[in-house]
């Protein structure tokens, strides 16, 4: 993605280690497993990192606990409870305690893998317009025809702005799909790099930003609803962009 | 809200208990040495303590693996046993140096899978410790604790990208020296 050949190969190296990590979704996996299918080299890399990742799995399996430290941590949280008898009430305290936790992390947890199942499946939707024939459903760079365009097609407009004079003219527009409802997704220029906005309306957690198999992902939350910014364009101009696309008209 | 000393060991028995082993591993494998181990998971539970009416349940896991991570780095500068720069403090050059160590002139490295495979306990410990910290911690989390890429990015503070660059190159590294010490 950086252009220069070192950089591909740095980046096709992180994407052997993620895909034989299980990190990859099923799209980046298939594809870099053709890799590697069709690539000597690469075949040997993986096969090597196979065998080290079994190797090492296979002579440090998780030890429990030495007996002497258990001891020592038991006495740590209990310190002041040597004198003290349960009473029904409090075992019941412990028990809704221990529940609620449970059920607070299940929910997080889950929550946070629809979060980045979301970028994972908007980055699948960037990539796919890569490989089409063109990025978008309407071509246009007036604002003015990208915006009616979503009318009817998505539950809300997008905010549709031009930022030409920055130097980020609008390519268009396309629908994507998150979480089986349809979204829109503007697309704006940088040189050669293509940058998606996606707009939905849920409100995710916090901002984030994240990179992923090369990509610059940013999130962030305003008027209620979500939205990504994805590219191969260099962290501090994609930052660039979204402040940009943020700030008022 | 200020939880009473029973309703604090019932959090620490639900949160931190079911990971102490990970803890420990962790431990170990950042302090080298199982004296200095059983101090930081001692230290860290105590810090645990202390912090866990803040702690929602959320990934307690990479929680108190962050803890005990902290714990370990502060033990060790502490002792001075370890000279703590970290690399993000390191100009590019050093930095380079640093990452490739003795795989420099070894960008691709090629070694038979079966060597790597044959690779007794005693070799691979020795090969994990001598890696720089930040490299030892991915590699350890991931190929000894099984966490995933974004848990290790939340245990030691850096984005994804990071910890998928240091995994891959502390996997280098290690590969290279087996294959030098076959040679």
């Amino acid at each position: 993605m950086a252009g220069s050949t070192d950089g591909n190969r740095d980046s096709s190296d992180l994407l052997v280690h993620a895909y034989l990590d299980g990190e990859l979704d099923v799209a980046n996996g298939v594809a870099i497993k053709q890799r590697i299918d069709s690539d000597p080299a690469m075949a040997k890399q993986a096969a090597d990192i196979q065998a080290l990742k079994e190797v090492l799995r296979a002579n440090f399996p998780t030890e429990a606990l030495p007996p002497h430290l258990k001891a020592r941590v038991d006495r740590l949280h209990r310190k002041s409870l040597n004198a003290y008898r349960p009473t029904w009430g409090a075992m019941a305290a412990a028990v809704l305690v221990t529940l609620a936790l449970s059920s607070t992390s299940t929910w997080i947890v889950q929550k946070g893998i629809t979060s980045s199942s979301q970028t994972s499946e908007l980055l699948d939707g960037h990539l796919r317009s890569l490989v089409a024939q063109q990025a978008t459903d309407v071509a246009s760079s007036d604002r003015h025809t990208v915006k009616p365009w979503f009318n009817g097609k998505v539950a809300q407009s997008p905010r549709v702005k031009d930022l030409s004079e920055a130097g980020f003219p609008l390519v268009g527009g396309r629908i994507d799909v998150l979480n089986r409802v349809a979204v829109p997704t503007l697309v704006y220029n940088r040189r050669r790099h293509v940058i998606s906005v996606t707009a939905a309306p849920m409100v995710a957690a916090g901002p984030i930003e994240d990179a992923i198999h090369g990509f610059n992902v940013l999130r962030w939350v305003a008027d209620g609803m979500s939205y990504w910014a994805i590219s191969d364009l260099n962290a501090a101009e994609l930052r660039e962009f979204a402040r940009l696309y943020r700030e008022p008209p | 809200m200020q939880l009473d000393q029973n309703a604090k060991s019932a959090r620490f028995i639900a949160l931190v208990q079911p990971y102490l082993a990970d803890a420990y591993t962790l431990a170990r494998w950042l302090t080298r040495n199982r004296d200095d181990a059983d101090e930081v998971l001692q230290e860290a539970c105590i810090r645990a303590l202390a912090a866990i009416e803040q702690q929602t349940g959320a990934n307690a896991r990479a929680w108190l693996l962050a803890i005990i991570r902290n714990t370990a780095y502060t033990w060790l500068s502490a002792k001075k046993r370890l000279r703590l720069v970290g690399l993000d403090d390191l100009s590019e050059r050093d930095l380079a140096r640093v990452e490739e160590g003795g795989a420099q002139d070894a960008p691709i490295v090629d070694p038979e899978a079966e060597l790597i495979a044959r690779a007794n306990a005693k070799q691979l410990e020795r090969l994990i410790s001598e890696l720089p910290m930040e490299f030892r911690e991915a590699l350890v989390l991931r190929d000894i604790q099984g966490l995933g890429y974004h848990e290790i990015a939340e245990v030691t503070g850096v984005p994804v990208g990071t910890v998928m660059s240091r995994l891959s190159r502390a996997r280098r590294r290690v590969i290279y020296s087996l294959k030098e010490a076959d040679a």
